[in-house]
């Protein structure tokens, strides 16, 4: 039974950092329906701004507002790749998230630094509660849940609502008179931001910052997302900000259990993979089979 | 249906309980390698030969745990906490590695002995204090190459030898140190040194070929990039019929020249004696100095050089500890 708790432990202190991740990349690819693959390299971009800020001496609270502020120039940059210059979806992020490597790469120095002593934001939280996990989860959970709060009210404001509508259907949306190219330019950098705040927060809880961070966490993402909406569903929009949550933690208690029964991980990628596609064909075959279903009555009612 | 899922979750974790909750007894030495890589590989095998040669063998004193995230930070986090958690020693291969298990083992508030290996600069990874007095629960090997005499090969290699050209991945900051040394040490014997770098793979061809038109020799250091595309670097040199002196032997097997350089084998034996002071003899880690290997490896290439056109000095070819023919 300690092993179970242990996991669960593990997966609530990993995965409520990583539902940052997990809501920027819904913001993208649910509200906006917008394949954004700039998340690879806003997530490491937010882990080396931070990292390199509070080793040049600044505080950490600082130091995790404007690598927030560089993931929101990132997604900035996607949004105009696409709105402004025509740059198709994929390809966009594709562009902003390979520029990032170099810039990513002028932040850091070097392909990974390492804190130290130096002070993060879990610092302060460390010295007061004696449990490191308990101090350091709570710290996270705090953050994660000012930032529902926001984007729950964020999105019932006009803007975000403008954002949710260019999501569903940009041709009624501009009839509406929405500026849906700026709403796309926002929207992505909202998300980017959100991602840069995961790493930000997964630098100063590991305690260094490197070049490989970004990899896969799309996938992370995506994987938190669909399993937090099989398991804690999608009724509403507020439902749905936590089943994001929730399938980010719930994807590391995967994990752990993989972990914990000796499993490769890099087996677990193809699973993930495999889900994945499963789940994103669902519509399709549901369609099929609705549409036999109807060939079925109709050859009935013709009888 | 709702039901039915949280039950599924539920007994996929009982099951997990069952498995992993029971105990052999035995010492616990946690194993946590950042990627899957030649000169990683053979460090791991190395320490544990090392331990079973001095009578800790996995399965019958000893279990082993080991866990490769494949450079995931993600997976990275969860098996550095389980490590720490279930073993009694740690070994950590890779800086990074190294830093995750003992940010980790400090959040746990645990002193279990943590050795790392693979790790080219442990003081500035913050690591340890100084290779001396390590200071805290942890010590372990570097990987640092003899820089100078591997430049000096140049000069053993090819007598007349006047230009030298440097080449290596901008984004590979370990690289980067080493081409400076290199670059010093060169000067220092009177060759011309001409330093290019190249992004990715992509641009590999492309820049070796025009550096190697320009020079007498190349050097390339422990460069991971490079490391893995040493088939282009192979046909560059065929080509413009100039040797390259390289990192570690690895790379010389993958179609370098020469070098004198790391047995990351012997290095994880290295890593293994220390495992063994720590827990046969009690030792605190902070008491083991923290130390690169003393002896390295002359491998040579000679097929390679021989497509070349190079003839190999009699002297090198006596020191030689492994001839690839």
């Amino acid at each position: 039974m300690d092993e179970l708790l242990n996991i669960v432990k593990d997966a609530l202190e990993i995965g409520l950092i990583w539902s940052l991740l997990a809501l920027g990349i819904f913001i993208a690819f649910r509200v906006l329906e917008f394949a954004d693959l700039t998340a690879e390299g806003a997530v490491t971009m937010g882990g080396a701004v931070a990292a390199s800020l509070i080793l040049k001496g600044a505080p950490p609270f600082i130091a995790t507002l404007l690598s927030v502020a560089g993931g929101f120039l990132a997604g900035i940059v996607t949004g105009i790749l696409h709105t402004k210059l025509k740059i198709p979806a994929i390809l966009s992020g594709i562009l902003t998230m390979t520029g990032l490597y170099s810039v990513n790469l002028r932040i850091l120095g070097k392909s990974a630094v390492h804190l130290g002593d130096a002070a993060t934001i879990y610092t302060f939280p460390r010295g007061i509660i004696e449990n490191a996990f308990v101090a350091e989860t709570l710290t996270t959970f705090l953050v994660v849940v000012i930032i529902f709060f926001v984007l729950y009210w964020f999105f019932g404001t006009e803007i975000g609502m403008s954002i949710r509508a260019t999501g569903m259907n940009k041709k009624m949306a501009r009839a509406q008179g929405i500026n849906t190219d700026i709403m796309i330019i926002f929207g992505l950098a909202l998300a980017n931001a959100l991602v840069a705040l995961c790493g930000a927060l997964h630098a100063q809880s590991a305690n260094s910052a490197n070049m490989d961070v970004g990899k896969g966490t799309i996938v992370i993402g995506l994987a938190a997302i669909i399993l937090g909406e099989i398991l804690f569903g999608k009724r509403s929009f507020k439902n749905w900000l936590i089943s994001v949550i929730l399938g980010s933690v719930a994807y590391e208690v995967l994990v752990g259990v993989a972990i914990a029964l000796g499993l490769n991980p890099n087996d677990l990628k193809l699973l993930q993979a495999i889900l994945i596609a499963f789940i994103l064909a669902l519509p399709l075959v549901k369609k099929i089979r609705a549409a036999k279903q109807r060939r079925k009555e109709g050859a009935y009612n013709r009888a | 249906m709702k039901f039915s899922k949280f039950f599924g979750l539920f007994l996929l974790t009982l099951v997990v309980a069952m498995f992993a909750g029971c105990d052999d007894g035995r010492i616990k030495i946690g194993i946590l390698q950042y990627t899957e890589h030649e000169a990683l590989d053979e460090a791991k095998r190395g320490f544990i030969d090392g331990l079973a040669e001095a009578g800790f063998v996995d399965g019958e004193n000893i279990t082993i745990l080991e866990e490769n995230p494949h450079a995931n930070a993600n997976t990275m986090s969860l098996q550095a906490k389980k490590l720490v958690r279930k073993s009694d020693l740690i070994l950590a291969i890779a800086t990074q590695a190294a830093n995750a298990v003992v940010n980790e083992a400090k959040k746990q508030k645990k002193d279990t002995p943590i050795l790392f290996t693979a790790v080219t600069d442990p003081v500035d990874a913050k690591l340890i204090a100084s290779p001396e007095k390590p200071g805290g629960n942890v010590t372990g090997t570097n990987d640092m190459n003899p820089i100078a005499e591997q430049i000096s090969l140049v000069k053993e290699l090819l007598p007349g030898a006047k230009k030298l050209g440097i080449l290596y991945t901008a984004s590979e900051n370990n690289s980067a140190v080493q081409a400076n040394i290199a670059k010093e040490e060169a000067e220092k014997i009177g060759l011309e040194v001409t330093i290019k770098t190249i992004e990715g793979v992509n641009d590999l061809q492309q820049v070796a070929g025009q550096l190697a038109s320009g020079v007498d020799a190349l050097y390339i250091p422990t460069d991971n990039t490079i490391a893995g595309a040493m088939g282009i670097v192979k046909d560059v040199l065929r080509e413009k019929k100039i040797p390259a002196i390289v990192g570690e032997p690895n790379i010389v097997a993958a179609g370098g020249s020469i070098t004198f350089g790391i047995n990351y084998y012997r290095l994880g034996k290295q890593t293994a004696e220390m495992a063994v002071k720590i827990l046969r003899d009690n030792v605190n880690p902070k008491d083991i100095p923290s130390t690169g290997l003393s002896e390295f490896d002359l491998v040579i290439n000679k097929k390679e050089l021989d497509e070349i056109g190079i003839v190999i000095p009699q002297s090198l070819l006596d020191r030689a500890d492994r001839i690839i023919e």
